[in-house]
């Protein structure tokens, strides 16, 4: 029996529908799009950009293999292997983002096409190489016509990279909240006065902020706007400069500099390493998430042993170091990622199915939680059977380090609190974990205190 | 108000927006980038030529010293 569902996040294009059928990905193309699909294939856009690398490769199959009638095409995309979120990029992942899009906006309009959205979910990441995903984002161009996307980019974009870069960080949940982008008068309201000294951010944001309550009610001018395709250029490229020189260094946070400024680790890092490593080399992994990764040191043992892994940690600094060395390296592999545990991705957006939950994208083969469970414990007040019921849905195999109250870490944690964890210790974390896992192997970390296990998730 | 000034000078250019276009690229934007566009085109055009010069003196450079 065949299963098709339709995706949640596609509706509001008429180009065309993206679907699972028995688990593999699909987009329909509509008959209304067939012009300029067909432009898209003849005018060499879909072969540059897919060339470059820039737009995910799909192959076209026959609509009826896949129980589809009335429809121009059925394209099959490349599956990413992770899908992320613009709020979980740190602030390079999401400038890269960026200029992506507007290297896209070019070429199409390069090749007598135009970009007809810039939506940052458009843009997902193999790794540190980020692609374009929505193969019918183009339009045949029309002169004179204005570039409809324009609005959106800011929103999606520039907005978000100016409120991280000169506010605060912690401000990319903005785009979580407000899906459509983060509306320009409320960027414009939190940006810094001196902002209004920035020429693009003056003229993108505060003046295109300005604008936009001055002509809501101007549908007559509206109409009249027409942009040369020599301007739609210039626009691009006034955009470009102004994403270009946003900047955040991802420095003085707690966990950026942790494994610099912990003298225990040194002692203890090559003990880590090499049991870590004779795991990975048993398990061969092709998935795994790494939680709290700092700056994904262990993570790139697994993913240079074959894994594509995701490196979690909840600190934007240490993310966008892991980011950084991964594009240093090149490694398609590693793909960094900004998420509290204690806050995870929701479900979100039109019926709570166009985003999905961090738990419902994906089911990675090894989960790697080193140096993490006295933070969900001791810092957050999650009890340990909570916590291993947390790791019990999320995979079969679990790397796991437990950190004792004699540890200097928690000893930290606990100087200016009550000691309220009695059952915190090495037999209450086997009893609590005992339930869903079994333990295959159990391992001293030499010169502390701390214990490192390798568990399987118990047979149902 | 700066904005009605610079839309007036804009003049009626015609009608433009795209039927097929789904998204609402927003009324106070799309004025907007009307009038910013324009100045930015005209700037951009300096800069492309601009850019055409120092190319085109940059080869010249290139050639002679190839030559030596």
């Amino acid at each position: 029996m065949t299963d098709t569902r339709w995706h949640g996040a596609s509706f509001r294009d008429p180009s065309g529908y993206v679907f699972t059928h028995d688990g593999e990905l699909y987009r329909t193309v509509t008959e209304g799009f067939a012009d300029h699909y067909d432009q898209m294939a003849n005018s060499g856009l879909v072969g540059d950009l897919t060339e470059r690398g820039w737009l995910v490769r799909h192959e076209e199959v026959d609509p009826r293999t896949v129980g589809m009638s009335d429809v121009y095409r059925v394209l099959k995309p490349e599956r990413i292997p992770f899908i992320s979120y613009p709020w979980e990029w740190c602030f390079s992942q999401l400038r890269d983002a960026a200029l992506l899009t507007l290297d896209i906006a070019w070429a199409a309009l390069e090749h007598d096409m135009v970009l007809k959205d810039a939506s940052a979910f458009n843009v997902q990441f193999v790794g540190s190489r980020p692609v374009f995903i929505d193969t019918l984002s183009f339009q045949s161009y029309v002169e004179g016509e204005p570039w409809p996307a324009y609005r959106q980019f800011c929103q999606h974009f520039l907005a978000p990279l100016e409120l991280r870069s000169r506010v605060h960080p912690a401000l990319a949940k903005l785009s979580q909240v407000n899906l459509d982008g983060v509306p320009l008068d409320l960027a414009s309201t939190l940006l810094p006065r001196r902002t209004l000294f920035s020429p693009s951010v003056a003229l993108h944001i505060h003046a295109h902020s300005r604008a936009q309550e001055h002509y809501s009610d101007s549908g007559g001018e509206a109409r009249k706007a027409k942009v040369s395709q020599r301007s739609l250029f210039a626009l691009l490229d006034s955009l470009r400069s102004a994403v270009r020189r946003t900047r955040w260094a991802p420095v003085g946070t707690t966990w950026a500099d942790y494994y610099s400024q912990n003298n225990y680790v040194d002692e203890a890092m090559s003990c880590k390493v090499d049991q870590v490593s004779s795991f990975l080399d048993r398990v061969a992994p092709a998935s795994v998430w790494d939680l709290g990764a700092n700056d994904g040191r262990f993570s790139r043992m697994a993913s240079e042993r074959g894994a594509y892994t995701v490196a979690f940690d909840m600190d934007p600094a240490a993310v966008e170091k892991a980011y950084r060395q991964g594009c240093a390296s090149g490694d398609c592999r590693i793909l960094p990622l900004v998420m509290d545990l204690m806050n995870p991705t929701p479900q979100l957006g039109w019926n709570l199915e166009e985003r999905e939950s961090f738990l419902e994208r994906g089911s990675p083969d090894v989960v790697l939680a080193l140096a993490l469970v006295h933070h969900l414990a001791i810092a957050q007040n999650v009890p340990l059977p909570r916590i291993a019921e947390f790791f019990a849905g999320l995979s079969d195999r679990l790397v796991i380090e437990f950190v004792p109250k004699s540890d200097s870490q928690v000893q930290r944690m606990l100087a200016s609190r009550t000691d309220i964890f009695s059952d915190y210790d090495q037999a209450g974390f086997e009893r609590a974990f005992s339930r869903y896992f079994h333990v295959e192997s159990a391992a001293p970390v030499s010169k502390c205190d701390r214990v490192l296990y390798f568990m399987r998730r118990n047979v149902a | 108000m700066v904005f009605d000034a610079l839309a007036g000078l804009m003049g009626d250019t015609g009608t433009s927006m795209h039927m097929l276009a789904y998204l609402d690229a927003g009324t106070g934007s799309i004025v907007f980038q009307w009038i910013v566009a324009a100045a930015l085109g005209g700037a951009f055009a300096l800069k492309m030529s601009w850019r055409r010069i120092t190319a085109y003196f940059s080869r010249g450079k290139r050639d002679a010293q190839d030559n030596d």
